[in-house]
């Protein structure tokens, strides 16, 4: 077992001629809330994408435990993405089965109390579902595992500001207290009060890796306000940008 | 781990299949007893339209299941599916394998349901069938000469081959395609073509060798070798087309 839970060296990854990460260092330790934060093309989802074992990097090394990604690192990863993975003809406790087979952390039980307390009868077709009760049901299936490292790719992105609070509210009452939870956004304000640590990406480039007290005390600021002078997008003259 | 991945797969497979499969063989049934009474002179007789509802669902099947096996693959593990697929604890081949043999499986019961449909279509007496006498003649015939198994059992294996070469074509095209930032449906389709191109050229350039000739002679002095060098024809191929889709998964996935 490692000391650090992820472990990124000049990790660089490009999608033809465009980076989308420009030589990534990082480490992050056990039991921590961490907000991957940044605008919009910035490299989170990429990073995330990197840990799950989704694409590849260019060059760098990645290691999550201190392993390669591969199925022992896939076994300890709880990964919620930014898309609906259900084939249409699935029903949501057919995924619950799918899970218990795969991962010896998810809780099925839990899983279905989770259901009901969101309101979403598992045995509904996946197809027949609303988006918002999908992307529910793979909010469960992501929090119903007792996981070392969870990576929520964007949890509360388009969703209204109630749904925000609802959303975190069941990743906080869900989670392994001893595993560590990643989470990408550029609504930091909303994620701000949860967060121990935040890393700033701009453009591929890690811009600031520190924990939380310590930038409101070194900076005097909160995460959002030191996030907005970072990226502040100055407008042009003529009122365009 | 396989195993766990081969439940999911057939389950996708019962899903999808299991009311056409059905309905090949119900219309089948229906049409035993209508098309051989129904003599009347119209042409769209309810006889005429079972038989062509149930070739309609013989076709059906048979390019479902070319498709299903394409399908499968593309949207289960190069699609919006291999965001949960590729997060399993698992290796990639595991994924293939399970994908491959569940596309066999497949392809075998379809085949078997269009085999059977036109037997229980024909007005023959099914009592024959229950009577031993029947089975015992159909095992005497088949074990007159003891290598006729033998026979059967290679023939067998060389349609699971051509198969097997055959999806493993189909996987490698697609992840061939995969591989191009856009175009993708076009790059898979030019993949495969181009796939067969090279392949009859290579057993061309491969069987003109003197080596590879005087193997030949050897192997097929008999049916018997003949069968077991065509089986080998085919699934040499099959087996590094394969090992190239695990390479592309491995090191070349890219679901943006």
């Amino acid at each position: 077992m490692s000391d650090y839970l992820i472990q990124c060296r000049g990790l660089y990854k490009s999608y033809g001629l465009r980076p989308a990460l420009r030589g990534v260092d990082l480490a992050v330790g056990p039991g921590r809330i961490v907000g991957l934060l940044g605008p919009n093309g910035s490299g989170k989802t990429t990073l995330i994408k990197l840990l799950c074992g989704l694409i590849q990097p260019t060059t760098g090394t990645l290691a999550v435990d201190g392993s390669a990604i591969g199925p022992y690192t896939k076994s300890m990863v709880s990964y919620l993405p930014d898309r609906m993975y259900f084939a249409s003809w699935m029903k949501a406790v057919d995924l619950f089965d799918l899970f218990r087979d795969f991962y010896a952390d998810f809780e099925y039980e839990k899983a279905i109390d989770m259901c009901r307390s969101l309101g979403v009868e598992p045995r509904d077709r996946l197809k027949a579902m609303s988006k918002g009760t999908k992307e529910k049901v793979q909010l469960v299936l992501v929090m119903a595992r007792s996981a070392r490292l969870y990576l929520l790719d964007e949890p509360i992105a388009g969703v209204d500001p109630a749904a925000r609070d609802f959303i975190l509210r069941t990743i906080l009452t869900n989670y392994n207290e001893e595993g560590t939870v990643l989470i990408s956004t550029h609504l930091i304000s909303d994620v701000e009060k949860v967060l121990d640590e935040a890393i700033f990406l701009k453009e591929g480039k890690i811009m600031l890796h520190e924990t939380v007290d310590n930038i409101r005390e070194k900076e005097g600021k909160s995460v959002d306000a030191l996030f907005r002078e970072i990226f502040r997008a100055e407008p042009m003259e003529g009122g365009g940008f | 781990m396989l195993l766990k991945l081969l439940k999911y797969d057939f389950r996708a497979m019962w899903k999808q299949f299991s009311l056409i499969w059905g309905a090949a063989l119900v219309l089948a049934l229906v049409n035993r007893f209508t098309l051989f009474r129904d003599i009347g002179y119209d042409i769209i007789s309810n006889s005429s339209l079972l038989t062509l509802a149930f070739m309609g669902v013989v076709i059906a099947m048979i390019v479902l299941s070319v498709s299903f096996v394409a399908d499968r693959f593309s949207k289960g593990l190069l699609g919006s599916e291999g965001y949960l697929m590729h997060t399993l604890p698992v290796w990639p081949w595991q994924l293939v394998a399970s994908k491959l043999i569940c596309g066999v499986v497949t392809w075998m019961i379809s085949g078997a349901v269009a085999f059977v449909s036109p037997f229980l279509m024909a007005p023959m007496d099914w009592s024959i069938l229950m009577e031993f006498g029947f089975w015992r003649d159909i095992m005497r015939g088949l074990t007159q000469r003891p290598d006729t198994l033998l026979l059967l059992f290679e023939f067998c294996l060389m349609v699971v081959a051509v198969m097997l070469q055959f999806i493993a074509s189909i996987y490698l095209a697609l992840s061939i395609g995969h591989l191009l930032p856009r175009y993708r449906r076009l790059g898979s389709v030019a993949s495969f073509i181009g796939l067969y191109i090279l392949l009859v050229n290579l057993y061309s350039r491969v069987f003109s060798a003197h080596v590879v000739r005087a193997l030949l002679d050897v192997t097929t002095s008999n049916v018997y070798g003949s069968l077991l060098t065509a089986i080998a024809t085919l699934l040499i191929p099959a087996a590094l087309f394969l090992a190239a889709v695990c390479w592309i998964l491995n090191h070349k996935l890219n679901l943006e």
